[in-house]
């Protein structure tokens, strides 16, 4: 369903991505991780065109074009197709979060404000934040403030979800409740493609892995192929620093 | 020497002259107008670096910030006639110079003038909101026109409002000098009315206080609409 080939990415000298591939089918949820600097957030901002890759070639669905010259129709069928969640959330500031829900499917799928409000206190109760809908961001928590993230993100019902970092600037005692939303997310099989940090969630939650490392990928393949039967060298290493399976825990706190 | 100053003429004063206001006010409001319009230009050519236009657009700002407002009103008023000349002569119009109103020259004069000032603040104003805002807005699918006037705009106008005001107040006080180009506004009539019985004192003691009603009132206009505006913080002091 969404394909990515040979995308190449540079900020000035420092190259960032060096020719990743990555194919996503539908209800796939797919982890990205690697260390900081590896080009997991970049590949992200590059599939929604908020940065610009200086090679590759794209495709999702039936629309596949090369990205050097996207067009802008392309970089908007793009954009409406998929949804982005961002680490530091970014809720639109002077709109409460009903409103922040509503204002893609008034300004940009043109529903009647009837209906975008009540799709928007729909996802909203669906995400636990019923009596919190006319709050402004400045008013919620980092969690409350990322759920309705994750209502506004689902609200246009894009083919592909994709979450970068969604729990890293959280307080740990928040992280739980987003993920809880997440999880309910890949339940209903919507494709999402997941940049994180929290491994045991990767783990758990994701059908596919990518590794990536100094803007390749790595190493790619089932939760299982790749925390476990790990074959890259520079993957063990990454994973014995970031990943303590949860058994491992477990049997910690009972010994 | 009783007679020297008599403060029972600063009354009699007000009243005559406030029949002026309405001209001050309209050429501030004109030209604030008109200069917010070219201001919002000259910040997008500035922040998106449009390439020729950035380097005219900084060249206009310098000369406009580094000449005195009065010699541009003179500039204004003897070079647009003489433009209108050359069009005349070089496009074959047949253009009436004695028909245009000498309003429009001061006109011109603060419009662009004071572009120059708000362009400044309109571009620290945009650049002031986080980025973030501007990637949320395309990445729910709006067009770029779309995330400026749903999202950028809104929120940049908080942070520009308090400086906007001081310089409609700053355009109101200037408005005073539009005699320069032969438009009777209220300080010009002041003058004319004050001819008459040689009280200028008593007469420019009757401005000042309009002047400076005038800009009290636009204070508070103008603290008003930031609070309106800033919904956000508005709403988070009544729940406190």
């Amino acid at each position: 369903m969404l394909n990515l080939t040979g995308f190449y990415k540079s900020f000035g000298r420092t190259e960032v991505l060096k020719g990743v591939d990555m194919s996503v089918e539908k209800g796939d949820i797919v982890g990205v991780i690697g260390s900081s600097g590896s080009g997991k957030s970049t590949l992200l901002r590059c599939i929604n065109f908020l940065e610009r890759a200086d090679r590759g070639h794209i495709e999702l669905d039936q629309v596949s074009f090369d990205v050097r010259n996207p067009g802008k129709k392309n970089i908007l069928y793009m954009r409406r197709n998929t949804a982005m969640v961002f680490q530091q959330f970014n809720l639109f500031r002077e709109k409460d979060a009903r409103e922040n829900v509503m204002l893609g499917l008034i300004r940009v799928q043109k529903k009647p404000e009837a209906e975008a409000r009540r799709i928007a206190d729909e996802l909203l109760d669906k995400v636990g934040l019923s009596d919190r809908k006319d709050f402004f961001p400045s008013q919620l928590s980092g969690g409350q403030q990322q759920r309705v993230a994750l209502a506004r993100a689902i609200a246009l019902d894009p083919k592909v979800i994709l979450l970068d970092e969604p729990t890293s600037a959280l307080d740990p005692e928040m992280i739980g409740e987003v993920l809880d939303v997440i999880r309910q997310l890949a339940n209903e099989k919507r494709t999402m493609v997941i940049v994180s940090h929290e491994m045991n969630f990767i783990y758990q939650i994701c059908n596919k892995v990518l590794f990536m490392d100094e803007g390749v990928v790595l190493e790619s393949g089932t939760p299982e192929e790749v925390f476990i039967h790990t074959k890259e060298e520079r993957t063990k290493q990454f994973l014995s620093r970031v990943y303590i399976p949860q058994e491992t825990i477990g049997a910690a706190e009972k010994g | 020497m009783p007679n020297l100053f008599k403060p029972s003429i600063i009354l009699e004063d007000i009243g005559p002259l406030l029949r002026y206001l309405p001209i001050t006010l309209g050429i501030a409001l004109v030209s604030i107008f008109f200069a917010l319009l070219l201001g919002f230009i000259v910040a997008v050519i500035k922040i998106n670096r449009v390439p020729v236009l950035e380097k005219i657009a900084a060249f206009y700002v310098s000369f406009m910030r580094g000449t005195p407002i009065l010699v541009q009103l003179y500039l204004s008023y003897y070079g647009i006639p003489i433009l209108l000349q050359y069009i005349n002569f070089y496009f074959g119009m047949n253009l009436n110079i004695n028909k245009v109103p000498n309003v429009v020259f001061v006109l011109v004069a603060f419009s662009l003038n004071e572009a120059a000032y708000a362009s400044e603040n309109i571009r620290a104003a945009i650049l002031s909101v986080d980025k973030g805002q501007r990637e949320a807005g395309l990445s729910i699918g709006m067009t770029t026109f779309q995330t400026y006037m749903e999202i950028i705009i809104p929120e940049a106008l908080i942070v520009a409002i308090p400086s906007l005001g001081n310089e409609l107040i700053n355009m109101v006080k200037s408005t005073s000098l539009a005699f320069v180009c032969a438009v009777v506004e209220m300080t010009a009539q002041g003058k004319l009315l004050a001819s008459r019985n040689v009280r200028y004192f008593e007469m420019y003691i009757a401005l000042s206080l309009i002047y400076w009603a005038i800009t009290f009132v636009l204070a508070k206009i103008f603290s008003l609409i930031e609070r309106k505006l800033k919904r956000s913080e508005g709403r988070e002091r009544s729940r406190a």
